[in-house]
């Protein structure tokens, strides 16, 4: 499998604010081609500005302050502000969650494409509206011809997410980043947009990191998932793996909190007490302590909670200050 | 039993302005309530759940059709004032529905201000025991909304719609803004306030594995139409309308490998 893209010890502080704690801590991560890696946290997880990060768009308050990026051999964190759009589109692209917002309401379909496209490379008209109309038909658009005239308020909300993702692969990147992009969609139509984004990661072999809140969507669609809490990783392994044999308390808790089409009245879902820690007041040490229902077990305002390892799959650990004492 | 609260062949027209077209959000709808049960409506955006519970409480008026309360047609303001008694209405946005500059405590006394209900005194001791059973502090009705995390602004509100002891409450999408933990919070509060203080609920949401845990009964909404009403168990187990099916097959279903 190809590395496309591997983040060494990330982390994300608030500018101005020494005494807070970083928004994101130490995180890592790597993605390969032809795969998706889902992220998934609650608000305030970092798992949005993760994502941003990446494409070197982080909101301005917040900034890098340690770790590497790595992607075509470059350290994305270090390249200057006029070489980004080089690789924004090309390299990376961004699929937002709303594409009422994400679209230029003045512009129509095929400007839209045709605006990203030449950004990248100068050809005719003729050959970017021929690309357009592909890309169109890759994302299961109907009738590409004709829409291309239409205007993202003349789409419903499920074919105007087609267009935001035709936008993000028309100059083919190698890594596509989808932010909750079924989010502000019915349920019905989020299955659709599921399907296409496994479609096109597999088929053009490009990787694929899917942000949601949503454990049940990220189930549908990962390969491996990474679940974070208050700019922390606290496990990470293969889908199938956290899911059946989840081992941090809050992927646990998690799991038990969120309804399924299982669940009913006879088995109560068990919610986790008390509620996330504001941003930038992780507390010392493991940063679920407060919450957590195992806390008794182990040492947890510890610093440094140490990684331990799944023995049957070594690509599935976890951070907790409790396997170390047992 | 007696439906305490019924919609009678409800018809609401949204006219269109310039060159956007009418839209019948709402078209011949019957429903009807029970004291004490739980009914969820469920449809895509646009499907007319929001339209129909807004107007079950007067927020909406009906272009065609009646609101039956107690068996009697709902008209004059004073008969919308009765059934406000007994129906209250929880928004989907805790952020926006709790007046920024009212303390906690004045939000959820308004009701009983309103109405003269007792002495000061005995409104402020009804206003502790309403956050006790939503499971926040007395000494929260001194502070302001502010303060509070989105979850527990919820329980406000919650508490806001109780503290005038109605009959139903109308949740309109109350936890699709909330994050995953603390959500099933507020669903088990819901479930402990059905079971224990026998108030009714009607649930309005898009998510289908919600409304499944929550609902005894369930009303399915497709373009302004009621396409299929029955028992949740039913419902889930033999949908008749394709509409039904369609959205059945399309909730995500990763999680019911999960191994907790």
């Amino acid at each position: 499998m190809t590395k496309l893209l591997s983040i060494k010890n990330l982390t994300i502080s608030l500018e101005g604010r020494p005494n807070t704690s970083p928004i994101v801590q130490n995180l890592n991560l790597e993605v390969n081609a032809g795969e998706v890696l889902g992220i998934v946290g609650e608000s305030g997880s970092g798992k949005s500005l993760t994502g941003l990060s990446i494409l070197n768009m982080l909101p301005k308050g917040v900034y890098i302050s340690g770790g590497q990026i790595l992607a075509d051999s470059k350290d994305i964190t270090k390249s200057e502000k006029k070489n980004l759009r080089a690789y924004r589109g090309e390299l990376f692209s961004i699929v937002f969650q709303d594409p009422g917002a994400a679209l230029n309401p003045s512009r129509t379909i095929g400007k839209l494409l045709s605006d990203v496209a030449r950004a990248h490379e100068k050809s005719s008209k003729g050959i970017i509206r021929k690309k357009s109309i592909e890309i169109l038909k890759d994302v299961g658009f109907p009738n590409p011809e004709e829409r291309l005239k239409s205007f993202p308020f003349q789409l419903s909300g499920g074919l105007r997410q087609r267009v935001a993702i035709a936008m993000a692969l028309i100059n083919r990147p190698k890594i596509l980043i989808a932010d909750e992009p079924t989010t502000s969609l019915d349920v019905s139509v989020q299955k659709g947009i599921l399907d296409l984004i496994r479609k096109r990661t597999i088929e053009d072999g490009i990787g694929c990191i899917f942000i949601s809140h949503d454990l049940g969507v990220i189930a549908e669609v990962a390969d491996r998932v990474i679940i974070m809490y208050s700019g922390q990783v606290v496990e990470e392994g293969p889908m199938a793996s956290v899911l059946t044999n989840p081992k941090h308390p809050y992927t646990r808790g998690l799991i038990a909190s969120a309804p399924s089409m299982k669940s009913s009245l006879a088995k109560p879902l068990r919610p986790i007490p008390g509620s996330l820690p504001p941003v930038g007041r992780t507390p010392s040490g493991c940063a679920f302590q407060d919450r957590c229902p195992e806390k008794a077990l182990g040492n947890c305002n510890a610093a440094n909670p140490t990684w331990s390892n799944d023995s049957s799959n070594q690509s599935h650990r976890w951070l907790c200050h409790s396997e170390v004492k047992k | 039993m007696k439906p305490i609260l019924e919609a009678s062949s409800v018809k609401k027209l949204f006219k269109g302005r310039g060159r956007s077209l009418d839209v019948m959000a709402l078209n011949d709808i019957d429903f009807l309530i029970y004291p004490g049960e739980v009914i969820g409506i469920v449809g895509e955006s646009g499907s007319g759940k929001s339209t129909l519970s807004r107007i079950l409480v007067g927020i909406e008026k009906a272009t065609e059709g009646q609101v039956l309360h107690n068996g009697e047609a709902v008209e004059s303001p004073s008969d919308w004032q009765k059934l406000r008694l007994d129906i209250q209405y929880i928004f989907q946005d805790p952020f926006l529905s709790l007046a920024p500059h009212m303390t906690v405590g004045q939000s959820i006394r308004d009701g009983l201000d309103i109405r003269e209900e007792g002495t000061p005194l005995e409104r402020n001791n009804r206003v502790a025991r309403t956050l006790e059973l939503v499971g926040l502090k007395a000494s929260d009705a001194n502070s302001y909304p502010a303060v509070f995390s989105g979850g527990q602004k919820q329980r406000i509100c919650l508490a806001r719609a109780l503290i005038l002891n109605p009959k139903v409450i109308i949740c309109d999408e109350i936890v699709s803004g909330l994050d995953v933990s603390v959500q099933a919070q507020i669903l088990n509060l819901l479930v402990e306030l059905n079971q224990k203080n026998g108030v009714g609920l009607v649930f309005v949401s898009h998510d289908l594995r919600v409304v499944k845990y929550l609902c005894q009964r369930i009303i399915v909404m497709h373009q302004g139409l009621i396409v299929e009403a029955n028992t949740t168990e039913e419902l889930f187990t033999n949908p008749k309308h394709e509409y039904t099916q369609h959205l059945l097959s399309s909730v995500p279903a990763g999680l019911s490998i999960a191994g907790v």
